[in-house]
């Protein structure tokens, strides 16, 4: 469903990804890992076609992102729900009309998205704050109306890129959860990138990591955890401290 | 002043709303030297607010905060900025100047507030570097280094000011597992060679169970839990024993 | 976050901003003729840009008025002895050249400023990559509002700034040099070509500073710095823009009379 070949890109002379390659079979999910900086979320825009790379190739599906013009794009990333790392709500549109966004971009009746929005704030257990502004929100808060509005539109590829940076235990796990519900929904392909390994390992059945652009593994997370620098990652702590 | 006491730092019933929405109601801690305490919670909670209010950046509408046995609440801005020397901030995401070097980011304080030359400075901004060992990439600038150095680069800086209290807030969100793993040893091994008396905002369970002398948790804007991670860990409260597993269902609020 | 301190590099950066300044234009053309018109947003930023801006442009070219008519009169009163010309001395430069040239760079600050910073923040904290994720291309969603609101307000604001110029020169004039308002407002010296040259003007920054400031905006890097520093490189180079602009006009139409 998923697909990376060779793919490189720099910036400002700067190589950032190098040689990347690997694929997510159709509804697989795949947990993206490494360091801060090494490339995880580059990834993901790479896959949007939000930064194109210099050299490789990516594929969604049977479409090839790489001769796509912006417009034909656009049309693409339809097909995707990308949940952002900074949240990325519009902060000067509602809750409601954040989540109905994508719909509206879409040109749907207004009785079909407001149904579907409250189906999916309901979903996220936020039952009553489509009027309110995300800048009123609590950081779990925003973090489930981004989930709300990344798969309001029932998309076959969800990008997560650090769903629950910064939240507590039992807010992760609820996160975490919820991502996998809405991904069985839609019987959707998923990538998660994440440092929350302990979470991780239970819900991907395939674990690629990253060291500073170049891709150390990407296999089941059986075999991932045979691997002695991808175990010693997802278990940090047994290895003896080191610089990073 | 009362001697028998050798609290470092304490809090005594302390409140405190943002218009209607009340976020601390009547919290007391009390920290010894030395130790490292980890202030713990949802997201939400009040955690972050509670530590502000050590060093002036929020002031209690009720309550006493007092700093090796001294009454600071009622400091002006001015008393504030001599304590913020003794009582260092590390905020969550590193505030280092991308246009220096490291050791530049570290020197500058020890210029502005130690009174050292620029040739003095730089030394000691190096023998900074060394204590976070990060003397090798002195010439770098924090944009060419990774989130967990530049942490260790922004402690090194606080560092810079001798303080007697660190606080910590968040240092390992939206780190790596082993950079995360590595900012924790530095904040033990500064506790241990230094006698630095830390506290550590965070809902890392891992630096948690890893570092911690002492775990308070607030909840609801008061303290549910405040003994050694062993108790935390066995705590029979069941919203204690909801946070300490992540556990999705149980009766912690949404 | 690399700075061009070089030579080299400056003309370097310079070069990118300029072809990413086309490249936005162009797809802002693009949408102005294919795109959906988002009429909330159009007058949303028709408000902003336009209606706060009034009072501020009338306080400006109303004390523009009073002072080129006061230099007017004094220089009239001294050499001639007679100040009832003053208004068909100064009007002229009102209309095609300090009216539009001030009011666009009032609104280069004023409103440059704001569409970068803006924009800016939206890049830095992803918003923008949100809009590109959901069929919304920001010189569609972005730019387009903000380009329609400045090509109607910019003209606007300047017409009124240039009446306000008007009565305040005229009062100047009547109550300083005691000008008779009939003979100051003798309107045959205002010939057709200077008023079409201001409202040119004006409608040529109305293009150049929504497009200008939304790419400052849009090449945002980084966190709040990044906003700031787009802010600034809005203001220089809308308010660069509106001079290099005036300047390229005016000879046009010097060489056309």
């Amino acid at each position: 469903m998923i697909r990376l070949e060779g793919v490189c890109k720099s910036f400002d002379g700067v190589e950032v990804l190098r040689d990347v390659s690997f694929a997510v079979p159709a509804r697989g999910t795949l947990g993206l890992v490494g360091a801060g900086g090494a490339g995880k979320s580059l990834i993901l825009k790479l896959l949007c076609g939000l930064v194109r790379p210099d050299r490789g190739r990516v594929w969604l599906g049977e479409t090839e992102l790489g001769p796509l013009s912006e417009r034909e794009l656009m049309g693409v990333r339809g097909r995707i729900g990308m949940i952002f790392q900074n949240y990325a709500l519009f902060d000067y549109l509602t809750v409601a009309d954040n989540i109905g966004f994508p719909l509206a971009r879409m040109q749907r009746p207004a009785a079909e998205i407001a149904a579907r929005v409250q189906t999916r704030l309901d979903q996220v257990h936020l039952p009553d704050i489509g009027p309110r502004y995300p800048r009123e929100l609590s950081g779990g808060m925003k973090k489930r109306v981004c989930l709300a509005r990344a798969t309001v539109h029932d998309p076959p590829i969800m990008l997560c890129d650090d769903p629950t940076a910064g939240l507590d235990p039992v807010t992760t796990n609820r996160i975490f959860r919820l991502l996998k519900d809405l991904q069985a929904q839609n019987d959707a392909t998923a990538i998660i990138v994440s440092h929350e390994t302990a979470y991780l390992r239970p819900i991907c059945d395939a674990i690629a990591l990253l060291d500073r652009g170049r891709l150390v593994f990407a296999g089941p997370t059986e075999a991932a955890l045979q691997h002695p620098e991808v175990r010693a990652f997802m278990e940090a702590g047994v290895r003896p401290a080191q610089a990073r | 002043m009362s001697s028998d006491s050798n609290h470092m730092i304490s809090f005594e019933g302390i409140h405190k709303a943002f218009g209607p929405k009340v976020v601390l109601s009547g919290v007391d801690l009390a920290v010894r030297e030395g130790q490292i305490c980890f202030i713990i919670g949802k997201s939400g909670a009040g955690k972050s607010v509670l530590v502000k209010h050590l060093v002036g950046l929020l002031r209690p509408d009720a309550g006493t905060i007092r700093y090796r046995d001294e009454d600071i609440t009622g400091y002006t801005e001015r008393q504030y900025f001599a304590l913020r020397h003794r009582c260092t901030y590390v905020f969550q995401h590193s505030t280092l100047f991308d246009s220096m070097t490291l050791q530049e980011n570290v020197a500058l304080p020890l210029r502005k507030h130690r009174g050292m030359s620029l040739r003095e400075s730089a030394d000691a901004a190096m023998s900074y570097l060394e204590k976070v060992q990060m003397q090798d990439m002195a010439r770098r600038r924090p944009g060419d280094v990774g989130d967990g150095l530049r942490k260790r680069v922004a402690i090194a800086r606080a560092l810079t000011m001798q303080p007697e209290v660190m606080i910590f807030d968040e240092p390992t969100t939206g780190l790596d597992p082993i950079s995360a793993v590595n900012v924790d040893a530095l904040i033990k091994a500064l506790s241990d060679s230094e006698g630095v008396t830390s506290l550590v905002v965070s809902h890392d369970l891992r630096s948690i169970f890893g570092i911690a002398d002492r775990v308070v948790m607030l909840y609801e804007g008061k303290v549910l839990l405040d003994g050694t991670p062993d108790d935390f860990r066995g705590s029979a409260d069941p919203i204690v024993h909801q946070f300490v597993n992540g556990l999705p269902e149980g009766p912690m609020a949404l | 976050m690399s700075e061009p301190s070089t030579l080299g590099g400056l003309a370097r950066e310079l070069r990118a901003q300029i072809g990413d300044t086309i490249d936005v234009g162009r797809q802002a053309a693009w949408y102005l003729v294919r795109g959906r018109w988002d009429w909330p947003a159009i007058f949303a930023q028709a408000h902003e840009i336009g209606v706060r801006s009034v009072f501020f442009v009338i306080v400006c070219l109303g004390f523009l008025g009073a002072i080129i008519n006061l230099q007017a009169g004094f220089q009239a009163t001294r050499i001639i002895g007679d100040a009832s010309l003053i208004g068909q001395q100064a009007m002229p430069l009102v209309v095609r050249l300090l009216g539009p040239t001030l009011t666009g760079m009032m609104v280069a600050t004023r409103v440059g400023t704001g569409i970068a910073a803006e924009i800016g923040s939206m890049v830095v904290t992803e918003q923008v990559d949100a809009l590109r994720m959901n069929r919304a291309p920001p010189a569609e969603y972005l730019v387009k509002p903000r380009l329609v609101a400045c090509m109607v307000m910019v003209p606007a604001l300047t017409t009124i700034g240039i009446t306000a110029a008007f009565f305040a020169g005229m009062l100047v004039a009547a109550v300083g040099f005691g000008t008779n308002p009939g003979t100051y407002a003798d309107f045959d010296v205002v010939v057709g070509l200077d008023l079409i040259e201001g409202m040119v003007k004006a409608a040529a920054y109305g293009v150049a500073i929504p497009i200008i400031a939304a790419t400052a905006g849009l090449r945002a890097r980084g966190g709040s710095e990044g906003v700031g520093e787009a802010t600034t490189q809005a203001v220089v180079a809308a308010s660069l823009a509106v001079i290099v602009l005036d300047f390229l006009i005016s000879g046009a139409v010097f060489f056309l009379r």
